[in-house]
């Protein structure tokens, strides 16, 4: 039987599933946009207003009545960005994972002992969360520890497992903790538990298509955002659940990369602003060249040799040093594994032994960095928030 | 606070919501990959809801958005960075076989797919759409005699695409045949 042009692009066509569109999202976006095209007019007005009146005040400067006058000494003007104490203390564990014991976390100026060895460690504005083999997800607020759920691996077996990553997760800000439930329905879809640990309380709870194999890609205020997984290819679909309404809907890494730029707490890494990628910055690597502290690379990311990095609360362009006396030497590389507060991010050094485990805090603000926590005669890997840990 | 008024934004959700499908095919059509088509389609309603007070009614919004899909889905293609995608599964090793030729009428859409872009485009909104050459043109913001070019190239690398035995009606047989 013959068939149309026609009919054969028709056939094509339609047999791409029609997707879901993020309504909200959309709206927010353009909403966004318009906001931005509104600021944009107004600083360009300004500007205008700006040159205008340095044009009057440099002729009137340089009117011959004014030629004889001494010059004033104008104060210079300082910085007016008032750096909030941290909200979170810097967590970390020197105990080595391979060894598969029951360790110890340091949170701030204390050490939680935990109850097995962990495979995942994590950080809230109330305390950190680790999870245990067997999928047993717990929180500290550095004096009580609680298990606050289970969660799950996928295929082959559900068990979570030191090969498992990016199946609990935590936001920049905030006090939510994410994971994989596979309890309440045994065999079926999994839970996407999202789990406050301000209130203690458990605040979303939702069925995921997740049947074969999911991993949660970020999280920011109120959003969660997971996709099929690393090996899914890419682009990767991903999906999205709002936790104040409960809406689960279909989305896409754009989409993630505006909501990452609407707040604080996140990063720009590339040539621009405009062109660069939007990142949670956990994960972005510095590479020291001299006393600077240039990004090379984001984390599940290309290399970006040469980019720069802005601030996503600021716009401001990010210009880290190393600390006043450090040692630099080529290979020294930094990875920024915890957000302090909306200016102060933490960084560990990369490498074994060798003293380059160690912990700096920066702030963004002006780029400068203090030592931490010493890494000095380390053997083990240091242990850090937020990174996938070693199997 | 919004800055879109209420109704504004109901008559944005109403054009999304009732033409949302038809809009995502001509984005599916126009680059032929599912994901970069639900892209393409937010980013063309992204703009219709900038411009949206200038669009007036839901006809002219649903032509705006289409002439957007289209516009920037072709600049989408002038860019380096979108011919190089990391693939989760490798090719099959090897080419293909040359005297291998497609002789099924569904094997049409992926010789569609890999047309270029701008001749992709044309014979999609031509065949499919069924747009006049002139609407095809305005649309792809080119001359009429562009459109013919592109779309005669286009029938010209499908036929070489599929066999005698191929039971596809291209448009100029289709009358005689």
């Amino acid at each position: 039987m013959s068939t149309t042009l026609r009919e054969s692009l028709a056939r094509g066509i339609q047999s791409a599933a029609v997707p879901d569109l993020d309504l909200a999202a959309l709206i927010e976006v353009g909403e966004h946009r318009l906001r931005r095209r509104r600021l944009v007019g107004v600083l360009g007005s300004v500007a205008a207003v700006v040159v205008v009146l340095a044009l009057a005040l440099s002729a009137a400067l340089n009117s011959p009545v004014r030629r004889g006058q001494q010059p004033v000494d104008h104060p210079r003007p300082t910085p007016d960005r008032a750096v909030a104490q941290p909200v979170r203390k810097v967590v970390y564990n020197d105990t080595s994972l391979f060894r598969h014991t029951a360790g110890a976390v340091h949170y701030g100026d204390r050490l939680v002992a935990t109850s097995d060895a962990f495979i995942h460690l994590d950080v809230t504005d109330d305390g950190f969360v680790y999870t245990t083999r067997g999928g047993r997800v717990w929180f500290s607020n550095g004096g009580t520890t609680i298990q606050i759920g289970t969660a799950c691996g996928f295929a082959p077996n559900r068990q979570i497992s030191t090969m498992s990553s990016r199946l609990v997760m935590t936001a920049n800000a905030g006090s939510q903790v994410a994971w994989f439930d596979c309890r309440a329905r045994p065999g079926a879809r999994p839970d996407l538990v999202v789990f406050d640990t301000g209130s203690s309380r458990e605040v979303a709870r939702r069925e995921v298509p997740c049947r074969y194999f999911c991993t949660l890609v970020g999280l920011t205020v109120d959003q969660v955002y997971f996709d099929g997984g690393y090996y899914r290819g890419h682009p990767r679909a991903e999906h999205r659940l709002d936790v104040s309404t409960g809406r689960l809907v279909t989305t896409t890494p754009r989409l993630r990369a505006t909501d990452i730029r609407s707040h604080p707490r996140g990063l720009v890494v590339g040539d621009s602003w405009q062109s660069g990628t939007a990142t949670d910055g956990i994960g972005v690597d510095f590479r020291a060249e001299g006393s600077r502290l240039s990004p090379v690379r984001v984390a599940y990311g290309p290399d970006l040799a040469g980019g720069s990095v802005f601030d996503t609360g600021t716009k401001g362009l990010v210009q880290l040093r190393l600390p006043e006396g450090y040692r630099s030497r080529s290979d020294l590389r930094f990875t920024l594994f915890e957000w302090l507060d909306d200016n102060t991010v933490a960084l560990v050094g990369g490498g074994l032994g060798n003293g380059l485990q160690d912990i700096l805090t920066c702030r963004l603000s002006d780029g400068s960095c203090v030592v931490a926590v010493p890494g000095d005669d380390m053997h083990d890997r240091r242990t850090v928030p937020n990174m996938d840990l070693p199997g | 606070m919004a800055i879109r008024s209420q109704g504004d934004i109901a008559d944005f959700s109403d054009l999304v919501a009732a033409r949302s499908p038809a809009l995502f095919r001509t984005a599916y059509a126009v680059v032929g990959d599912h994901q970069l088509a639900q892209d393409l389609l937010q980013e063309a309603l992204a703009k219709a809801y900038v411009a949206w007070p200038r669009l007036r009614d839901t006809a002219k919004a649903e032509a705006y958005v289409r002439r957007t899909i289209v516009t920037t889905g072709i600049s989408w293609w002038r860019r380096p960075s979108f011919h190089e995608r990391p693939a989760a599964v490798l090719p099959e090793a090897g080419g293909s076989d040359a005297t291998e030729q497609v002789t099924t009428r569904d094997a049409v859409w992926p010789l569609v797919c890999n047309l270029p872009p701008r001749q992709r485009t044309a014979l999609v909104l031509r065949y499919y759409e069924d747009l006049s050459e002139a609407e095809t043109a305005d649309l792809m913001g080119c001359s009429v005699g562009t459109v013919k070019s592109q779309v005669s190239a286009a029938l010209g690398k499908l036929r070489e695409g599929v066999s005698d035995r191929s039971e596809v009606l291209f448009p100029d047989e289709a009358v005689t045949r």
